[in-house]
Parts: C-alpha cells; structure tokens; sequence
C-alpha cells in the first residue's frame, strides 16, 4: 500500500481546494478512491498527490493506493492503462474509472463522478433511468479525452451516471494522451471518443440519454 | 457577394467533357455524393494546368472519400477536349471538366468576372445535398493545393457525420496535466 504521501499538488490551489470542500459538503454517504499506481513514474506521483489532496477535503472520501503489485486489492479495475483510479461505495466497485490524472477539464467530470455516486446526483429523465434498469449484461464504456477538452466531462459524467444507475455498465475516463498504443490502436484523432465493449466506436458528445439509447440498442443485439 | 455557406446550388444543365467523351451534367448528378466545384478562368493558360494537375493527381483519394470533382471554366466543353488533345496534364484528367459559356455556375457561385467572361479561381465543398459547406476564392494568379482541400473535404464530411462538438486530439507525449478549471455552475 502506498502510504505517507503529503497532501499537495500543483494541480489544486487554495481557491480550487475550497470551491471542491464546498461541493464536497453535499456528499451523504462515503465514497472510496482505490488506485493502483506505478510511483516510479512522473504521472503516477502527480496522481497520488492529487488523490491524498481530494481525500483531505471532505470526511466522505477515503483514499487507498496501491503499487501494481498490489493491484489484487482492487482487482476489478482495469491495470491495463496505469495509473487507475476507481470509485468505491459500500465495498462495492461501481463502475467508475479515470485513467491518468483527472486535472484539465477533467477535474469536472471527476468531481460529478463522486457527486453522482455519493451525493444527491445530478437529475436524469425519468425514461432514461427505465431503459436503464432494463439493461441486463455487463457492458464497458471507454470514454477517450484530451485533458484540454472541453466537450469531453460531459460524455464522461452521462456515461459515469449511467454507471451508477444501472449496476452494469463500468465506464472509464482515459486520459489518451498517456497511452499511445491505445491512440494508435484506435486511430484516435479527434476526441471524445467512446468505445463500447472495445468494439463500437462513437465520436462526439452523447447526452445520457442518447448513450443509453446506444447501450440498450447494442444490448439487445447482442443477445 | 454574400455569405454562400449553405446556400444550395442552383439548377444547371451544362455539358462535360469527360474520359475523352462529351456528356451531360446537371443538378440532379452532383446530388447524393459529396462535390468540388474548381473554377479556373480558362483553358490553354499556364497556372491551371498545374493546378489541374495537382487536382488529378489526388482524384484517387477524392473518390475514395466519395466526393466527385468537377473542374469548371467559361469555355465549352469542345475547347475541354482541344485542350486534353494537346496538354499531357489536361490529358491524364479523369474528373469531368464543365464547359459554363453561359455563366450559369459561375454566376450562382460568384465568381464571374463579366467584363473578361472568365472565372476567378474558386473551390467550392458541397455536401451531398448540394449545400456549399466550405469554399474559397483566389484572385486569377493564385493557385490552390489540393492536398488542402482534400482536408478540407474530409473535416467537412466529419463534422456532416459527428457534429461539429469534438476536439482535435494533438498528441504530445509527456505533456504537463493541465491545470484543473473547474466550471459546475448549475450542474450540481
């Protein structure tokens, strides 16, 4: 376990620590950030930095960082694109993942992640949370961002909410910039990109309610 | 001239000159695919067979992208053939050449210059409900590039098909995390 990491980062100033306690204070229940990270790298520092800040500002939030060989104690995340941070509640994984470091514009879809998870939630149709509940197998959602898009946290929170509406979809933010396998694997030129089950590719922004009507649409033709 | 963007194309009927043989061309062929409009101001002069060229060059990657061009100038399309006739450029052309003596098309798209009966050199994207989605206009001596438009084809057709929300990824390898800007305001 990765311990003793001092609270601070360059990545959040005192306005931005405050503005987050805020925010914080909506929180009703408790939420864990588990992450696997590599501290022999540059990134993998940043982010444990970054993490120990988060978990600083508000009693909700409980930090627990491993090395990658560690990475049995939080098994259900995906070690594939180090480092990974999951959100935990009641000691169940919920679906929700960011690879690389949540700063830029991410920051937001971050913060909405454990608001949604652990707070009273952003307002969803009353349809969208229908179809939802139909959904009946596990699908994945990879939602490939720049850090400097500002069009990306909003597909990033839809496809994180659906998440945790559902129970069986997991959806990860991931920073593209630090994988460039997975740019060239998928060609990824413009962002976001969302792939599903590592095979349907969507590019652009999904409001909740179109990315639901694409997850129930490939459900069912899987089936 | 005004703005032309998404303006649609007016009704023509003109004759072609294409693979060597004379053919028909109107509004209703340029529909259902994706165009280029290439104004040149005429034929048997030096910076359009070059510039003609270039475009014949990258024909193959034009088709692939399924987007048809069509060279247009104020001659008729028997001069197209005089001029396929003696130029080796002109020759190797595989994309119609529309003959406009009338000024039809280049009236509509503005770039007829009247007093001398020929057109400044204009490129005009269409979609393919033949709605100008980019276009330029050079004065007589300034060539165009065709690798550049054919960009400019493919970021038109992307946007047609994701929208015009995503940003283009520029992939810097051990780039500094961005400082974090938060921006909730009436999300939460």
């Amino acid at each position: 376990m990765i311990e003793h990491i001092t609270p601070e980062s360059k990545l959040l100033d005192e306005n931005l620590k405050k503005e987050l306690s805020g925010i914080f204070l909506k929180l009703t229940e408790e939420v864990v950030l588990k992450a696997v990270i590599d501290m022999t790298t540059e990134k993998g520092v940043e982010l444990a930095g970054f993490l120990t800040v988060i978990e600083s500002l508000s009693p909700k939030i409980s930090l627990e960082m491993y090395m990658p060989d560690e990475a049995e104690q939080a098994v259900e995340l995906d070690t594939a694109y180090l480092p990974v941070t999951g959100l935990y509640k009641d000691g169940r994984y919920a679906g929700i993942a960011f690879h690389g470091v949540p700063g830029g514009k991410e920051i937001n879809s971050f913060v909405l992640a454990i608001y949604n998870l652990a707070g009273p939630g952003q307002e969803v149709s009353s349809r969208a949370v229908k179809m939802l509940r139909k959904l009946e197998r596990k699908m994945n959602i990879k939602i490939c961002v720049s850090l400097a898009c500002h069009h990306c946290p909003k597909v990033v929170a839809a496809c994180q909410q659906i998440a945790v509406l559902s129970g069986q979809v997991e959806a990860e933010m991931i920073d593209a910039a630090l994988y460039p396998k997975l740019v060239e694997k998928y060609k990824i030129e413009r962002v976001p990109m969302i792939i599903v089950n590592d095979e349907e590719v969507y590019i652009g922004p999904k409001t909740i309610e179109e990315m639901t009507e694409i997850l129930v649409k490939i459900s069912k033709n899987k089936l | 001239m005004g703005n032309m963007i998404n303006q649609e194309i007016t009704d023509f009927k003109v004759q072609a000159f294409h693979q060597d043989e004379f053919r028909e061309v109107t509004k209703a062929d340029v529909l259902g695919h994706w165009s280029v409009f290439f104004f040149y101001p005429a034929d048997f002069t030096f910076v359009c067979p070059t510039e003609l060229g270039d475009l014949a060059d990258f024909y193959g990657d034009f088709q692939e992208t399924g987007c048809e061009i069509y060279s247009v100038s104020e001659d008729t399309h028997f001069v197209h053939k005089a001029w396929a006739d003696v130029s080796e450029t002109i020759r190797k052309i595989e994309y119609p050449m529309l003959g406009d003596p009338a000024g039809v098309l280049a009236r509509f798209f503005g770039v007829l210059v009247e007093a001398e009966g020929q057109a400044l050199r204009g490129t005009f994207i269409l979609n393919p409900k033949g709605k100008i989605k980019a276009y330029e206009v050079h004065d007589m001596g300034i060539g165009r590039n065709a690798k550049e438009l054919l960009r400019k084809v493919q970021a038109a057709q992307f946007v047609e098909e994701h929208g015009d929300e995503v940003c283009p990824a520029r992939w810097k390898p051990g780039e500094e995390t961005l400082t974090p800007s938060l921006d909730l305001v009436g999300m939460l």
